[in-house]
């Protein structure tokens, strides 16, 4: 019967399109509705139809020309995450490995480290990277998370807009405006791990401003050594608030501030005497303050031109540790969006930062100088020029910045967007970044290790800073896809090709007598630049809806590291352990479900590959949490951590600065009222 | 001969596996969103009444940006009949003139968009997403709270360009702005 065998399918086939695209509304809109019936409703029963809200801003983040991955409220509520480094864990393509309670290691693209220098990290357009250790202290980034509007990672060079260090991504957390969280939010928890958090909050209105008032408390407990028990345990109080308002008209204005203070339990490896030669582990209390004041003013002009001015100070001091450091930095940034004719969309701006850093030195760690005052002058810009309107944009800009390292630094980068219907994206990009020096190259003095020479008189093996130090250097080239395969399934696919040349490099410098502070022999090694390579990557995200109330989000990261060193270079640890510190595969499972109007039960379950260089074995950790939300104004949450085994180390890096300690299972329940 | 059910059974297993290559006529969370901002402006044009200066027979929908609202209203408004006038829908680039416009949508993502409302022809109805819309001489705008749709007016604005809006849809607005109003 050729004519049923035509006919049959096709008619299936129309009746399965309808039901999966009924499925996306049957929550909102009333069965028998079809969208076209919606014309009939009345508004006010409108109003009252849910809509699941995909703000434009994402829609827009869809057609970008990046590696962009969104985390917004609902993805943070569902992680059963205390901290940002547990949040961007479901970011494929992002390698976050626990060293201590207290001490992550996360990058993007590769070169993991306790300290990785490729990832710039903003809160609030607050740059957090330090500009001595070259990295991110993340126990001191105690955002609270309920506060969190969205948080944007881009994989990839973003150097263009936001210059050095953004060399394999940036993530920047951007919270709410204080308009959003009006009233008061109490939220207390307890755990194996997290023996006690919680945040007092409240918002309110200051005649037309909005402002909101915040305290939150951390305490954690001591993770189990690699060997024998753990002492790194800390606690932290952080108190900060948001003003938003107008001034005028068409003036937005936000000032926002933090405080903190606490103290953490770290084990780092000291030299107790040159002569004997004595190295210990020892424990070391540090402790932890800072806070910072931002200010941003943003004024819309008629004609569609918007200026926004930003100033910021910020202050962090570390006491107790390897090296006792205080930062002092100020920052000024102005840019400015305008329409120009038709097709261009323009942003330029111009910044400046200082900051002073002063650090007072122990015999396993000193800055020479030991004091420094850095001015960075940046100036971007970038023209998002539309090519064809809704379907093909190229983006194209340079950063240009002055650091008194290596003077001037050229960013550029060329992004293309094509987006042949509103559910297909192709997007590529070329650009070069550059890793600009620290403190830590330039200055470092720091003693290793103790021992005897042959001869039986003393020696030390000493890390020493270079004041020439140059750049790293970054030309990336990327491809994306972006697809809306249908209303229950999308996917996110990138490929990168990186070409890296000066990265730094440690090459054994001539050993010479050292008097201070006894005779002994220095066996230095110095910083270099005598590393090249490429790295090559796929990163691949999928959201699946499997019904209304379940979706799930695959995730998957391939990365290979081809590293060398330059000829004339005598560095033979670099290459293996900087190959060998990050993964080169790593997937993860996520499931979102609604069990009921009131319950929720989501789980997720991470796979990350083997570490060589750390002879770390490949380990899945899975998190669940089970929330229960009786009403708007209260929830209920029961979360488990690294379920399937009792202890796993992630990170056994012999350059990190702190010994390191195996991530236990763990439970927590938590309790929020809004009032 | 085997029973059409199991027939029936393989073709529907089939279609769902084939459901990849569905029709764009199903809606994404996109697209419901996109939805339901159609479906609140051709609530707001049935709910509001312009001045005599503006076209009597033709109502114009005028789209800066927004590309899938557009598309939707195009597909179930256009033509149809809201009082005695026929609703037209046309895109409004940058530098076209806005003359024959009575509704402005304005995508959030346009920069400016507060400015472009400004500078609207005198009877245009002007509606959008963008943040403090109507603070900033809007006159409605569009937000989610709580997964629904809810908008503010600004009446000082809308009068001034004279039209009218009934009290039903005052009644419905989260807020109304207008002078002496906090």
């Amino acid at each position: 019967m050729p004519r049923s065998r035509g006919i049959l399918p096709r008619w299936i086939l129309i009746l399965a399109c309808s039901l999966a695209g009924a499925r996306v509304l049957a929550d909102q809109v009333p069965q028998n509705e079809t969208s076209g019936d919606l014309y009939q409703i009345s508004l006010e029963s409108l109003m009252n139809m849910e809509v699941t809200s995909v703000s434009k801003r994402e829609q827009k983040l869809s057609q970008a020309a990046a590696a962009i991955f969104v985390i917004n409220q609902d993805d943070i509520r569902r992680s059963g995450a205390l901290n940002i480094p547990d949040l961007l864990r479901m970011v494929p393509g992002l390698d976050v490995a626990q060293i201590n309670a207290n001490t992550w290691a996360i990058s993007s693209r590769g070169f993991n480290h306790q300290f990785s220098n490729k990832l710039l990290v903003l809160i609030d357009g607050r740059t957090v990277f330090t500009p001595s250790q070259d990295g991110v202290n993340w126990d001191t980034q105690d955002v609270p998370l309920e506060d969190i509007e969205r948080i944007e990672v881009i994989r990839g060079p973003g150097a263009t807009v936001w210059g050095s260090n953004a060399v394999n991504g940036v993530i920047s957390v951007i919270t709410k405006s204080a308009a959003d969280t009006q009233g008061a939010l109490v939220t207390a928890g307890s755990g194996t791990e997290s023996r006690a958090f919680g945040t007092v909050q409240n918002g309110g209105m200051l005649g037309d401003i909005s402002y909101r008032v915040f305290a939150k408390y951390l305490d954690v407990d001591d993770l189990p050594a690699v060997t024998g028990p753990g002492s790194d345990a800390w606690h932290l109080l952080h108190g900060g608030f948001r003003l938003d308002g107008r001034l005028f008209d068409a003036d937005l204005v936000t000032l926002q501030g933090d405080i903190y203070s606490g103290s953490e339990g770290t084990v780092i490896g000291h030299i107790v005497s040159f002569s004997p030669p004595d190295n210990e582990n020892v424990t070391r209390t540090t402790t932890l303050s800072g806070g910072n004041v931002l200010g941003r003013w943003s004024h819309l002009h008629y004609g569609g031109t918007e200026t926004t001015l930003q100033v910021y100070v910020d202050r962090y001091k570390r006491l107790g540790g390897q090296l006792d450091e205080t930062c002092d930095t100020i920052d000024i940034d102005f840019h400015q969006n305008a329409r120009v004719g038709s097709r261009h969309n323009l942003v330029w701006g111009a910044g400046y930062r200082y900051a002073a850093d002063r650090t007072v030195g122990t015999i396993d760690q000193e800055f020479s100088p030991a004091d420094m005052d850095l001015h960075l002058f940046s100036a971007f810009i970038q023209d998002e020029i539309t090519l064809h309107p809704d379907r093909l944009t190229l983006t194209m800009g340079s950063k240009v910045e002055h650091n008194q390292f290596t003077g001037f630094e050229i960013e550029p980068s060329v992004r293309m967007a094509f987006t042949p219907s509103t559910r297909h994206t192709f997007w590529a990009a070329v650009s070069e970044s550059a890793r600009t020096p620290s403190l830590r190259d330039a200055n470092a003095d720091f003693n290793l290790a103790a021992f005897s020479l042959p001869d039986g008189s003393p020696a030390v093996a000493t890390i020493e800073g270079n004041p020439q130090q140059k750049s790293e250097y970054l030309f990336a080239q990327e491809l994306g896809y972006r697809v809306q395969a249908s209303t229950w399934m999308s996917i996110d696919l990138t490929a990168f090709h990186n070409r890296y040349r000066n990265l730094r490099s440690i090459e054994p410098g001539a050993p010479h007598p050292e008097t201070s502070p006894e005779p002994f022999t220095d066996i230095p090694l110095n910083q270099g630049n005598r590393v090249h390579g490429s790295t090559d990557g796929l990163e691949l995200s999928t959201k699946i809806r499997v019904s209304d109330r379940w979706i799930l989000s695959p995730g998957y990261a391939l990365l290979r590291m081809n590293l060398h060193t330059d000829p004339g270079s005598q560095d033979v640890t670099t290459v293996a352990n900087t190959e060998g510190s990050s993964p080169r595969h790593q997937a993860q499972l996520r499931s979102a479900l609604n069990l009921s109007r009131t319950l929720s039960w989501n789980v997720a379950a991470y796979y990350v590959g083997r570490l060589p260089a750390q002879q770390l074995p490949s380990y899945t950790r899975v998190d669940t949490q089970f929330s229960w939300q009786p009403t708007d104004a209260m929830a209920l949450s029961l979360v488990g951590q690294n379920l399937l085994r009792d202890r796993h180390v992630e990170s056994l890096d012999p350059r990190a600065g702190v010994n390191s300690s195996q991530v236990q299972r763990g439970a927590y329940a938590k309790i929020s009222w809004k009032f | 001969m085997r029973p059409v059910h199991w027939r029936l059974l393989w073709a529907s297993f089939v279609a769902v596996a084939l459901g990849l290559g569905c029709p764009a006529t199903a809606l994404a969370d996109d697209d419901a969103t996109e939805q339901f901002k159609a479906v609140y402006l051709f609530n707001f044009a049935k709910l509001t009444v312009w001045p005599a200066s503006a076209p009597a027979y033709v109502l114009t929908m005028c789209f800066i940006g927004a590309p899938g609202v557009r598309d939707l209203i195009e597909r179930d408004v256009s033509g149809k009949l809201i009082g005695a006038r026929h609703v037209e829908v046309r895109s409004l680039g940058p530098s076209q003139r806005a003359d024959d416009c009575s509704i402005i949508y304005i995508d959030m993502t346009t920069v400016g968009a507060t400015s472009l409302a400004a500078s609207a022809p005198a009877y245009a109805l002007t509606v959008s997403d963008a943040r403090d819309f109507a603070h900033h001489g809007g006159m409605i705008e569009l937000f989610f709270k709580d997964n629904r749709l809810r908008f503010i007016i600004n009446l000082d604005n809308a009068r001034l360009a004279g039209l009218k809006m009934s009290s039903s849809l005052l009644a419905l607005a989260s807020k109304v702005e207008q002078l002496g109003s906090p």
